[in-house]
């Protein structure tokens, strides 16, 4: 336990002063700043009748994190994690250290899981800090009632389980190969695929649109189970074929 | 003295490209072992093998009588390394690029404060690496390597791209550490004028074979002296020697150059030329440097 807790200090130690660390905060206030943005200028109801202002705000907010800007952050945030390694070539030095290799790429991946944890953690609160701006400056788009702070760190919550698959694919994809170009080649080619494969059955469960079909129920307040599992449970394994590839590399 | 360090019929092979050819070498405790080699002869393979950073295709590594392959960790425990360049994170602080490490593995505050101390670079710890010269990164990979207090230091080209005051407190370093620290130094470089000033044995590598194996005096003392000569007829010289059953050898001009057996030899080729009317104005005996051995062993 020890162990865990040092190593995983030593990855925090590493993201100091880094723009992957600022990244996690800048990624949701941006796609925050967008959503107001849009209703700032609409500056009218923008929800439909039947549905309350606030769930719509979220809904808006949470599904293009989820489809859009959360994979192309993944992309982006793993692909800057695995320079950090890549870029001074500490690969040798790090797996010619008394530590099982495994190890070393496991902390690697809770490194990109945690930068994308704390975005999915600050997108609540940022987006009722967004509505509570709106509610003052623009009253017509009705953002009168409470702020849905439960539905908003479930769904949240959700979409970051959700991104899992996504975020142990791109973590191995970036420590596999060292440039940053193939790392962000990739996230971005799956991330367009999956804005059109989305409306097909399959495309329910392509990796990289699963965030965003669980945020597209957050009117409805419903989890979708089976892509709930398939992205959680996915990225474990995924996490433990990439643990298991990369420890068994030569490293050149 | 017991091998930190052997290698058993170790070979790697990257397709059809053998790197290393069933190598068989033995570092002894307490030595400085200078690994010399031509560009591509397989020093840093050897040393990734060495650190199991690649597997051998066949042979083994052993660490300190240990086999790498199967009590790794162990055995890593007692290495530190410096492989190629320094690997440093440079939005980090010296201090910060030896804590990451340090993180990681069993070392305290303390030793890495004194490893800081023993590169010299406890003043500018906590400044970014960016802003260090390449001599100062160099010796802070050092510091990252000495930190665990190593029995084993595995240096490959520890002294690349650093400017002759940086190479000379490198030198001047690894000589301090078998002495006062009890360390063995493995170390490859293409410098062979500071190898031979650091180094008590020697491992010559080329085309992935090992070709010569010992001591830095068995080196020497394997190949002869040679005698420079230079004289004003160098064209009867040659055949006046060749005829006494010299190989000599014309360097231009009026030089020649012949490999002797010591001072009765050249007193011996002093007498020939002068019976034989050749005018001799200078005799120089010269013990072969390292990189005459180096050459003439590697490109014979």
């Amino acid at each position: 336990m020890a162990m865990i807790y040092q190593s995983l200090s030593a990855e925090t130690l590493k993201l100091k002063h880094t723009l992957a660390f600022w990244l996690a905060l800048v990624a949701p206030l941006s796609m925050v700043v967008l959503e107001c943005g849009m209703w700032f200028d609409m500056n009218t109801r923008v929800a439909p009748p039947e549905v309350d202002s606030w769930l719509w705000y979220g809904q808006m907010i949470y599904v293009f994190w989820g489809l859009l800007i959360m994979p192309l952050f993944v992309t982006l945030e793993t692909a800057l994690v695995g320079q950090l390694e890549h870029a001074q070539d500490h690969w040798k030095h790090l797996y010619a250290l008394p530590v099982p290799r495994g190890f070393i790429y496991g902390m690697k991946q809770f490194s990109g899981m945690l930068l994308i944890g704390i975005s999915c953690l600050v997108l609540p609160f940022l987006t009722a800090l967004g509505g509570l701006f709106l509610r003052w400056a623009r009253p017509a788009v009705e953002l009168t009632g409470p702020i849905p702070w439960f539905m908003l760190f479930k769904y949240s919550l959700a979409i970051y389980l959700g991104a899992w698959l996504i975020i142990t694919i791109q973590t191995w994809i970036s420590q596999r190969w060292k440039s940053f170009v193939v790392a962000c080649a990739a996230g971005v080619l799956f991330t367009i695929a999956g804005v059109f494969v989305i409306n097909a059955d399959w495309g329910q469960y392509w990796p990289w649109a699963i965030a965003g079909v669980i945020g597209n129920e957050f009117t409805k307040n419903t989890l979708l189970v089976p892509q709930l599992l398939v992205g959680s449970i996915g990225g474990v394994v995924m996490a433990f074929f990439a643990g298991w590839d990369v420890a068994r590399q030569d490293v050149l | 003295m017991d091998a930190t360090l052997t290698t058993h019929n170790l070979t790697r092979r990257f397709g059809k490209l053998t790197a290393v050819d069933a190598l068989t070498l033995s570092v002894p405790q307490g030595a400085v072992y200078g690994f010399l080699g031509p560009n591509g002869a397989g020093k840093t393979t050897t040393i990734r093998l060495a650190l199991g950073l690649i597997r051998p295709t066949i042979g083994e590594v052993l660490l300190f009588g240990q086999p790498l392959r199967r009590r790794r960790l162990q055995s890593l425990r007692r290495v530190g390394a410096l492989v190629e360049g320094p690997s440093l994170y440079p939005h980090l602080s010296g201090r910060d690029n030896l804590e990451v490490t340090r993180r990681l593995t069993d070392v305290t505050k303390a030793q890495r404060d004194r490893a800081l101390a023993l590169v010299d670079l406890e003043d500018d710890a906590d400044r970014p690496v960016r802003t260090y010269s390449l001599g100062m990164k160099q010796r802070l990979a050092l510091a990252l390597a000495l930190m665990g207090e190593p029995e084993l230091l595995i240096l490959d080209e520890p002294t690349n791209g650093l400017d002759p005051a940086g190479i000379r407190e490198i030198r001047e370093l690894i000589c301090t550490l078998p002495q006062e620290h009890g360390i063995t130094v493995f170390l490859s470089s293409h410098l062979l004028a500071e190898i031979e000033q650091v180094a008590t044995h020697i491992g010559i590598i080329q085309q992935g074979h090992l070709i010569f194996e010992g001591t830095l005096d068995a080196l020497h003392a394997q190949n002869e002296p040679q005698l420079v000569l230079e004289v004003d007829k160098p064209q009867s010289a040659k055949e006046v020697l060749h005829a006494y059953g010299w190989k000599v050898r014309g360097n231009g001009g009026h030089s020649l150059t012949l490999a002797v057996n010591g001072a009765a030899d050249v007193a011996r080729i002093n007498m020939q030329l002068v019976q034989s009317g050749v005018n001799i104005y200078n005799l120089n005996l010269q013990q072969p440097t390292l990189e005459d051995i180096f050459l003439a062993v590697t490109q014979a």
